[in-house]
């Protein structure tokens, strides 16, 4: 009997879709990293299909394995068959996970306490970005980090404290768009997602986003009722908490009695490419099914969005060379693989120079630098020396999750690039706008 | 749930990480690319030749049978553990050891991907030449195995033209090094007997392979035309015309629709055959040749040619190709896919039975192949959930395959005999043929319990061989199997 | 059958030996059936065409009958369209080259006294020659194989396609077998078709070194060649040419190619007194007969990969100081041919090959003592193979590698 029993459970249809050829192999880094089918897409698509025939429990050994899963869905790029994988490991554990089998009770309080206590609340996600920033700005990271203290206490801890961001500048608030506006008469309207943790730990991308998306004749808003998008929410497999939060923003973005986003601008990926989902997530749910669909249809990656309506070419130098970071999420669930890179070619003075594997994961993955430290450092090395290879100034990504963990790959792996965060793509169309215009290029009148 | 002695055993030879023994493990041991399954009772890992001493030793003494595997996405059943025991998975000894480029050689483990190796060429202006369709996830040990082909082997020839030596263990567990970096090695060809082998003489540790110069030029040629009759022909006139391409592939309609909505590639959706022809080498002749091949082309009345030059255009030329098989499974969940060679000339012929043949099963069928060198790959589609389908696959496969050996064919080009085609190998060779061959089987060392059921009809434990296969396979189909 | 149509006893000697007699079969059923008689009664055969490497390989542990297969020398099907041939071991080369030819069509394999040596010779020995640079040896162009066993049993392998994996790959296994693991009767290879345009570039060099140091540049350099030949200046008067060292570099296609790469060779080279023809093809034979063994004369022949040849003809000027010397750069060969050698100079010359990838065969005059083929890899499988094809040590015994009877 099949060990799914919900209605989120993956369908036949689905599965039935791989015909086991194994191209997906080499496109998985942990199967790279591992060597063995287990942790690869054609074997945990064969544990899926054999936990929905009965012929296996979902014992800890399918767990590790379904657990291992960075859900980057570099597969479904390497895929020519279309299987769903990342559709399928979502239905997989929301099944699981609503039976309460993905957690064990520890795990269960954590889950209630961080992803529903405090990620949809962007009050108590504030609050608790205070907190970090004070033991910032105290000095108390940073004598902790050259004591090395935290490193001989738990290897697990120093890796959380190295993901840590950098949360000293001022947060980043729905509101402060409004700062920016285009130049002359808007040639199209565009709404923000501000997201739940980029707030806090990215404000200055926020910033640079508006300005660019102003600078280039987009009226920029942003809804305050907006919340955290429910990406780690699904990905966990809590689509409840998921469904929820995307009903708030479906109402906050595409409100039923007040005027709709044309557009709905994204610069995290991992959101973007789950806001894009919207229509299957809630596609059961009669009130909000078409609502979601159309709300999908609107979400555009910055990158995508800019190459879309046509951007003007900054003419500000930037003498680096930069290495790209393909985000998972934006190039193999939302295939969006050149309009970065046209952002970057476009910059005067900045040479991109292209790592070995710019589209595999560098182990972010979300809550798994987290969940699953040490396969996740395992990856970010072999990243980092890819990168190193490259012996590029800096390396860029679309978004935060990625860059944050690479800022920890250069403290853990890397001498001699710069000590900076590392930017993000629109930071550096942003700068070298700026370079060329000032820094009021796109700031509104007062 | 304890551990078998067997591996207890291979845990403490190899470790515990390189042993994979749990029940929900090995089921993602049970396939490759094709419809059959075998069940292992154990994963081992080698890092070194002297691993795969250990475990050969392992094994023996507990009179289990050990199969070798590389990426596990063959096409004929060759990496499946046929009658259960050990599966040598070599995926985690992939380090490419050496590459000279100067002696255009690279030394490489048995585990390393075909791509993966063709890119580190790449950054000293060289090839790996063999590039079949499934080289992002084969490794160079099942390339050897199966003496893997590709589109681009027409001119430059398949695995066997490319592997120079090995370093081998043979079944009785001694290691050699065969061949040499040259082809002057003294003695019997052992090498060449080793590739294409199919994994039943021994096992690879390492391969000292030949790189070539990637070429100065390349041009891809796209024709679309109206019949498979024109396409063919215009293949055998392009050969006709004293141009060895580098590559001389054909898709048809069917492909052309699976192909299609995936990868848009722009193919017509009314066109009934494609050709894509490539030309490479120094630049002035690639223009030369170039200019011939499309003149050839035009004369065969095409609707349409494309060329491109610049990699990234032919690679969107190529992705059509090279997806095809897998895009398949998005017409109808199964397909089962055969792998003849015909003598060039006979194509026209053998393509119109193809069709027949499918015709008269009711079964829609895809083909898309290396026409330049007459290797056939129809694709039987079919729903396995309807009522009495697969006999009528398995039934139709078997005379296309006939078709190909009438028309002075083999029965496979590159895929390799595995479990599939065992029963077929007597319609090209008699018993006397076969009886040499297990003898150079034995010379090796092979027994009984060394990858068994390959190859070869018949064999103790395998089932009763010569159509009894087939049966079983029948038997085998589960709710999600693709053949 | 016996002795029929053959010549006298004499001519099928062997190092000094005559075989008790002589068979000359016009079937494969008639070599089926001497074989089971041969082996059977215990004899030993050693299977011959035109005698052209008769004096290569270790002495003969025993011999008993010559197989003569010149009878069996028909073309047994020709497929132009489809680039393959299929023809009996007996042929000579040249027969089917120039049959070929007048379908513009040719066998990419420069074997040595191409008007003497059978088809059957060429897969015994299993060489590439003067262009295996460009094409390879036997095993690359032949893709089926007949042969019959010491038991009478006729086996075949590969088949008429290009491109095959079915069964085991015997061809592979007969090419290079020196007639000791049966006796070939059918080949099946396939074709090229033959160059529109086909020259030569001869250029003058001081000295033998310097051809082979500006030949390996050409090689490394200059990407499509099909042969690059140093000559030093005794092998260059054999093969009709003058000077104290030549270098010949052969490139063919189609003309403005051609041309091209010809220019691009001189820039290379340096060459201004170079002079480039159509190929004189008179010439090209006499090139490869000059690689052929005789009786009278040591030839050692290197096989290297082609970074290694000029060390290795720096190594042979000190070891073999009376030898003339021709090295083929891009496919690494280096012949030496000399009145008389020790076999201390050829242990030590092969030792360095070996060091460099290579390998040493002393193709005639082999001192006593001495292996003509040097150490194999793999020789406890060679072993095997040899008893499990011929466990009566009928065919060619002790004349292979480790003096492999059977």
């Amino acid at each position: 009997m099949s060990v799914f029993r919900t209605i989120d459970a993956p369908s036949e249809g689905d599965l039935s879709l791989c015909v086991h050829c194994g191209l997906c192999l080499n496109a998985c880094p942990t199967y790279l990293e591992l060597g063995q089918e287990t942790d690869s897409p054609r074997g945990r698509l064969q544990l899926m299909k054999a936990l929905a025939e009965g012929r296996v429990d979902y014992t800890p050994r399918v767990q590790q394995h379904f657990d291992r899963c960075l859900q980057c869905r570099a597969c479904e790029t390497a895929c020519p068959s279309l299987v769903p994988y990342g559709r399928l490991m979502e239905a997989t554990r929301a099944d699981l996970f609503q039976q309460d089998k993905m957690l064990d009770r520890r795990g269960r309080l954590v889950w209630r306490l961080v992803m529903r206590g405090v990620f949809p609340h962007p009050n108590r996600l504030r609050a608790l970005g205070m907190g970090l920033r004070i033991f910032q700005r105290s000095g108390m990271q940073g004598l902790m980090r050259r004591s090395g203290l935290l490193g001989r206490l738990s290897g697990t801890l120093a890796r959380l404290d190295a993901l840590s961001p950098d949360v000293r500048r001022p947060f980043f608030e729905p509101c402060d768009v409004e700062r920016y506006a285009p130049p002359g008469p808007p040639r199209a309207r565009a709404s923000m997602l501000t997201g739940c943790v980029m707030p806090l730990s990215h404000p200055d991308t926020h910033h640079a986003t508006a300005r660019a998306l102003s600078r280039n004749g987009v009226q920029v808003s942003a809804p305050g009722e907006q919340v955290c998008c429910g990406a780690l929410h699904a990905h966990g497999g809590d689509v409840e908490a998921a469904r929820q939060l995307a009903r708030r923003n479906i109402d906050a973005f595409l409100p039923r009695d007040g005027v709709e986003a044309e557009a709905i601008i994204v610069n995290a990926a991992g959101c973007g490419s789950h806001m894009k989902e919207y229509g299957h997530l809630l596609r059961n749910d009669t009130d909000y099914a078409e609502r979601a669909q159309a709300f999908g249809e609107r979400v555009r990656d910055v990158s995508e969005y800019l190459v879309e309506v046509g951007f003007e070419a900054p003419s500000g130098a930037i003498n680096r060379a930069v290495t790209y970071q393909d985000s998972c999420h934006l190039v193999h669930a939302q295939r969006v693989k050149d309009a970065p890179r046209a952002l970057l070619r476009s910059i005067p003075g900045l040479e991109l120079r292209e790592m070995r594997r710019p589209d595999q994961c560098c182990g972010s993955a979300g809550l798994y630098s987290i969940m699953q430290s040490s396969l996740s450092g395992a990856i970010l090395r072999d990243k980092m020396s890819d990168i190193a290879n490259t012996n590029a100034d800096q390396v860029c990504s679309a978004n935060p999750g990625c860059l944050l963990q690479l800022d920890a790959g250069i403290r853990l792996y890397v001498d001699d690039m710069s000590g900076d965060r590392s930017p993000h793509v629109i930071d550096l169309l942003d700068e070298s706008y700026r370079a060329a215009e000032g820094d009021d290029y796109a700031r509104r009148p007062e | 749930m304890s551990a078998p002695a067997v591996v207890r055993e291979l845990e403490a030879a190899l470790g515990a990480d390189a042993v994979i023994w749990a029940p929900e493990d090995l089921l993602v041991y049970e396939y490759d690319a094709t419809i059959d399954r075998g069940s292992p009772q154990a994963i081992a890992f080698p890092s070194s030749a002297e691993d795969v001493v250990a475990i050969l030793g392992v094994a023996r003494a507990h009179g289990l049978p050990v199969t070798p595997r590389g990426g596990g996405t063959g096409l004929s059943g060759g990496a499946l553990a046929a009658r259960g025991g050990v599966i040598i998975a070599m995926n985690r000894m992939r380090r490419i050891l050496e590459l000279d480029p100067g002696a255009r050689t690279a030394l490489v483990e048995p585990g390393v991907v075909n791509l993966d190796l063709g890119n580190e060429a790449a950054r000293h202006g060289l090839a790996y030449a063999p590039d079949p369709s499934s080289q992002r996830a084969c490794t160079i040990g099942g390339n050897i195995a199966e003496n893997a082909g590709g589109p681009h082997t027409l001119a430059l020839g398949t695995t066997t033209n490319h592997v120079l030596a090995v370093e081998f263990v043979d079944p009785t567990g001694e290691v050699h090094w065969l061949g040499g970096p040259t082809r002057d090695a003294p003695g019997y060809d052992l090498v060449g007997c080793v590739v294409g082998s199919e994994g039943t003489l021994g096992i690879v540790t390492k391969a000292l392979v030949r790189l070539v110069p990637a070429p100065e030029a390349v041009k891809t040629f796209l024709g679309i035309y109206d019949s498979v009759r024109q396409a063919s022909s215009a293949v055998g006139a392009i050969v006709k015309a004293g141009i060895v391409p580098a590559a001389l592939e054909m898709i048809d309609r069917m492909t052309i629709a699976a192909v299609e909505p995936v990868l848009k590639a722009g193919f017509p959706l009314d066109a009934d055959a494609i050709l894509l022809v490539e030309v490479d080498g120094p630049a002035l002749q690639v223009e030369a040749e170039g200019e011939i091949v499309e003149d050839v082309l035009r004369q065969y009345d095409p609707r349409e040619i494309r060329t491109a030059t610049e990699p990234k255009d032919r690679e969107v030329l190529w992705a059509g190709r090279k997806g095809a098989i897998s895009a398949l499974g998005h017409i109808k969940p199964n397909y089962y896919l055969l792998d003849g060679v015909v003598p060039r000339t006979r194509l026209p012929e053998v393509l119109d039975t193809v069709y027949r043949v499918a015709a008269a099963y009711e079964l829609p069928v895809a083909n898309m192949f290396h026409a330049g060198d007459g290797n056939l790959h129809p694709c039987l589609l079919f729903d396995e959930r309807e009522p009495g389908v697969t006999e009528r696959v398995l039934e139709a496969g078997e005379e296309i395959m006939r078709a190909c050996v009438d028309a002075g064919g083999a029965i496979s080009g590159e895929h390799g005999i595995g479990l599939e085609k065992r029963s077929y190998l007597p319609w090209i060779f008699s018993e006397d043929d076969l009886g040499a061959m297990q003898q150079l089987r034995s010379a090796f060392g092979a027994d009984d319990d060394f990858n068994p059921c390959k190859i070869f009809p018949g064999g103790h434990g395998c089932g009763e061989g010569h159509g009894g296969h087939q049966q079983k396979q029948i038997a085998k189909f589960g709710a999600d199997v693709a053949i | 059958m016996r002795g029929r149509s053959a010549g006298a006893i004499a001519d099928y000697r062997i190092g000094g030996r005559d075989p008790r007699y002589v068979a000359r079969p016009a079937s494969v059923e008639a070599v089926q059936g001497l074989l089971r008689e041969i082996s059977a009664a215990g004899d030993a055969v050693i299977v011959q065409g035109g005698r052209t490497s008769i004096v290569t390989g270790n002495p003969a542990a025993r011999y008993d009958v010559a197989l003569d297969m010149t009878a069996l020398d028909a073309v047994i099907a020709h497929e132009p369209d489809d680039f393959t041939v299929t023809v009996q071991a007996g042929m000579r080369f040249d027969v089917l080259q120039a049959s070929l030819a007048k379908h513009g069509q040719f066998l990419p394999l420069d074997p040595a006294r191409a008007s003497a040596t059978t088809i059957g010779g060429v897969i015994a020995r299993g060489r590439g020659g003067l262009r295996r640079g460009a094409f390879g040896g036997v095993r690359d162009w032949l893709i089926g194989s007949t042969a019959v066993l010491s038991d009478g049993r006729a086996v075949h392998g590969g088949g008429r396609v290009v491109k095959n994996v079915s069964g085991y790959d015997l061809p592979k296994l007969f090419a290079g077998s020196w007639g000791t693991l049966g006796c070939i009767v059918e080949a099946s290879f396939k074709l090229r078709p033959l160059p529109a345009y086909d020259a030569t570039l001869r250029i003058p060099a001081p000295d033998f070194a310097t051809a082979v140091r500006i030949g390996s540049e050409v090689a490394q350099g200059i990407a499509g060649l099909q042969a690059v030949i140093a000559l030093d200046a005794a092998t260059a008067t054999a093969a009709g040419l003058e000077g104290e060292a030549v270098l010949l570099i052969r490139s063919a296609g189609m003309a403005p190619v051609v041309a091209e790469t010809m220019a691009a060779t001189r820039a290379v080279a340096r060459a201004s007194t170079a002079t480039d023809s159509i190929s004189d093809p008179a010439l090209w034979e006499r090139l490869a007969d000059l690689t052929a063994p005789d009786a009278e004369s040591v030839l050692v022949r290197l096989g290297l990969p082609p970074p290694a040849v000029g060390l290795m003809s720096e190594a042979a000027s000190e070891a073999m100081p009376e030898a003339s010397r021709m090295a083929v750069l891009d496919g690494g060969l280096l012949f030496l041919r000399a009145n008389r050698v020790e076999a201390t100079a050829v242990q030590a010359l092969r030792a360095t090959a070996t060091e460099q990838g290579g390998a040493l065969t002393v193709e005639s005059g082999l001192p006593p003592g001495l292996d003509a083929w040097g150490e194999a890899g793999g020789l406890p499988i060679m072993r095997r193979v040899k008893a499990e094809f011929d466990p009566t040590g009928t065919m060619s015994p002790g004349r292979f590698v480790a003096g492999l009877e059977g």
